[in-house]
């Protein structure tokens, strides 16, 4: 019995020393990430307490994010539209393509700060992002899947089953639930916040505005503001913005959604954060540059039909005043943010 | 109101009677008749007066015919002769009313009923107290709150193929099958009822009256409803929230009623 207890003695500490070294390692510990709430923005729509992102939930989402086994054939990912570097967006494509080569409807909107967007898509369409990559996954033209076949391929994949443990707890299966949570702790995460606009009103040292830029902020804040308003750089709501209806898409924007006649023809207002490397511009993205996006707002809006109240008084700029507007919104551009190494795929 | 001494008074008794037959004290052993007597009758007592669990058992139907997928036909009022292949809905928020006015509300009520899945069939309501049923209500669909509260779990979760993609919310119903009457791919005919939001609510409230105090509560679910004052060959899809998908909730909330 003695020698018994002394190897307990010797051994117990071991055994419960060595559970919570391991612990700290298999996510039971897991290290809460969250959201930046910067000086002066209102407060996130998005309740993270319900979903608090992690380290491991965001491993796992970027995981998802990266992987193209959430198409039916296996060929696209999200990232395939979404590239970090041009803003999550798809560069040079009016009309993203997806699945075996097909084209969709709409030029792929950005994924940032999207903690603080009500409602997703041009047309405002999804109410949660959580509920945001069930379009994607299922459209035929993008991922052409179904979540539930996704959970069956994860389920075979012993990788994933282990990824999701760490993330969601040891019992954790894997749901369909788990996998969306997980897609939306890495997409909440996405937050731009340090372009030189966000330096300059931080008052950060060394930090100011060209006399090109200050002009462009002035007019920014006459002509654009009302919608595009800072500091998400959007009102998060929908406007008729007076594009010509174009007759091949023939899409009328909201109206899809709410079925009201007042949203015909709106469109989801875009977050100006990054314009600069995010083109073409518009929902078919038919503005390969700024300045075609300008020369619409001052000489191009439709008198076909009554547009957003906000756009009818004509917008009056001289070619300096578009120059000094354009040099304003490239301060929007925050490289932190595109070239976030957290963010960039990473073979694991 | 039940106190602690009624819920757990069977766990006490029998554990008490498992200490004591495994007890081999003599002095235990002297009382052990009366002792055993007495715990049985406690045991006995107890039973009565406990919450139970209770089974609604869905019985789709056709015309008073049970519904078999895929394999048989039915015909319409209209006279379209039909199969279906697919039959889902949630039933949520169950609410059972008593013969002397008690109200039972079963708490997080989502159940997805699937035609194809057998154990869906029967929906375990826990915990319900005793008393004569008076009636079983519910909602066909589920709550706006659910529909705008994101990935959700268990029943809810959007992977059983009951949450809209493009234009957020669950499908409360979905009916799915096959006629000549439809000139559609394949003759095919889908319903897929939702919407959440004020002016296009599809989610019905269903009162079924029942009078008998089983813990097996059966309901038909007669689908022959859906096509009342419907041709398939004008109406064969409905996929969006919208005046229409109200129009066939407010049929279909008549498909429930209580049989033997």
């Amino acid at each position: 019995m003695k020698t018994v207890s002394k190897i307990s003695f010797l051994v117990l500490p071991i055994v419960i020393g060595g559970y919570i070294f391991l612990s700290s390692y298999t996510g039971k510990t897991n290290g809460e990430i969250p959201l930046v709430i910067p000086k002066g923005w209102p407060k996130p729509v998005y309740n993270t307490a319900k979903n608090p992102v992690t380290t491991e939930g965001f491993s796992l989402g970027k995981k998802l994010f990266y992987d193209p086994l959430l198409s039916k054939d296996s060929t696209i990912s999200c990232s395939s539209c979404h590239l970090q570097y041009t803003n999550y967006t798809h560069v040079d494509h009016s009309l993203s393509h997806g699945i075996r080569g097909l084209k969709g409807t709409r030029n792929t909107l950005s994924i940032i700060n999207v903690a603080w967007s009500k409602t997703f898509m041009w047309d405002g369409g999804i109410n949660n992002i959580e509920v945001q990559p069930l379009a994607p996954i299922t459209n035929p033209v993008e991922m052409d899947n179904t979540l539930e076949n996704i959970v069956i391929k994860l389920r075979g994949s012993e990788y994933y089953r282990n990824k999701f443990k760490l993330a969601f707890g040891d019992s954790a299966e894997i749901t369909g639930q788990r996998v969306l949570k997980a897609l939306s702790q890495f997409m909440v995460s996405i937050q731009s916040y340090n372009s030189k606009y966000d330096k300059v009103m931080r008052k950060e040292k060394g930090c100011e505005f060209t006399e090109a830029e200050k002009k462009g902020l002035r007019l920014f804040r006459k002509n654009c503001a009302s919608c595009h308003t800072e500091p998400l750089f959007t009102n998060n709501s929908y406007e008729d913005n007076g594009l010509e209806i174009d007759p091949v898409l023939k899409d009328g924007g909201r109206i899809r959604i709410t079925h009201n006649k007042k949203d015909s023809l709106a469109f989801k207002v875009p977050s100006l954060r990054n314009v600069e490397v995010s083109s073409p511009y518009m929902h078919d993205g038919r503005f390969r540059n700024l300045e075609m996006v300008l020369f619409h707002y001052t000489s191009g809006i439709t008198k076909d039909r009554t547009v957003s109240e906000k756009l009818r008084k004509p917008i009056v700029m001289e070619e300096d005043d578009k120059r000094n507007l354009i040099a304003f919104l490239k301060t929007l551009t925050d490289r932190d943010f595109l070239y976030d190494k957290r963010f960039r795929y990473s073979a694991e | 109101m039940t106190s602690f001494f009624d819920e757990n008074l069977p766990e006490i008794t029998s554990t008490l009677a498992f200490y004591y037959l495994a007890g081999s004290n003599p002095v235990m052993k002297k009382l052990s008749k009366k002792i055993a007597l007495l715990l049985f009758i406690l045991f006995f007592l107890s039973s009565f007066g406990q919450n139970r669990d209770i089974t609604l058992q869905i019985k789709p139907a056709f015309n008073k015919k049970e519904l078999v997928l895929e394999k048989e036909k039915y015909v319409t009022e209209a006279g379209d002769t039909l199969q279906v292949d697919l039959l889902r809905f949630y039933i949520s928020a169950i609410e059972i009313t008593f013969d002397n006015d008690a109200v039972f509300f079963e708490k997080n009520s989502y159940h997805l009923v699937d035609a194809s899945v057998k154990k869906s069939l029967g929906i375990q309501v826990k915990n319900v107290p005793p008393g004569i049923i008076k009636t079983v209500n519910f909602n066909i669909g589920v709550d706006s709150t659910a529909c705008v509260s994101g990935a959700l779990e268990g029943d809810l979760d959007p992977v059983n193929g009951m949450y809209w993609a493009w234009n957020s919310g669950y499908i409360n119903a979905k009916l799915e099958g096959r006629s000549n009457s439809c000139k559609t791919l394949h003759h095919v005919f889908e319903f897929h009822i939702g919407g959440y939001l004020p002016a296009e609510k599809s989610v019905r409230r269903v009162t079924c009256s029942i009078k008998e105090d089983k813990n097996r509560l059966v309901l038909s679910a007669d689908i022959s409803c859906w096509f009342t004052g419907i041709k398939l060959a004008e109406t064969n899809s409905i996929v969006i929230p919208g005046a229409e998908a109200c129009k066939m909730a407010d049929k279909y909330k008549n498909m429930f009623g209580a049989s033997e």
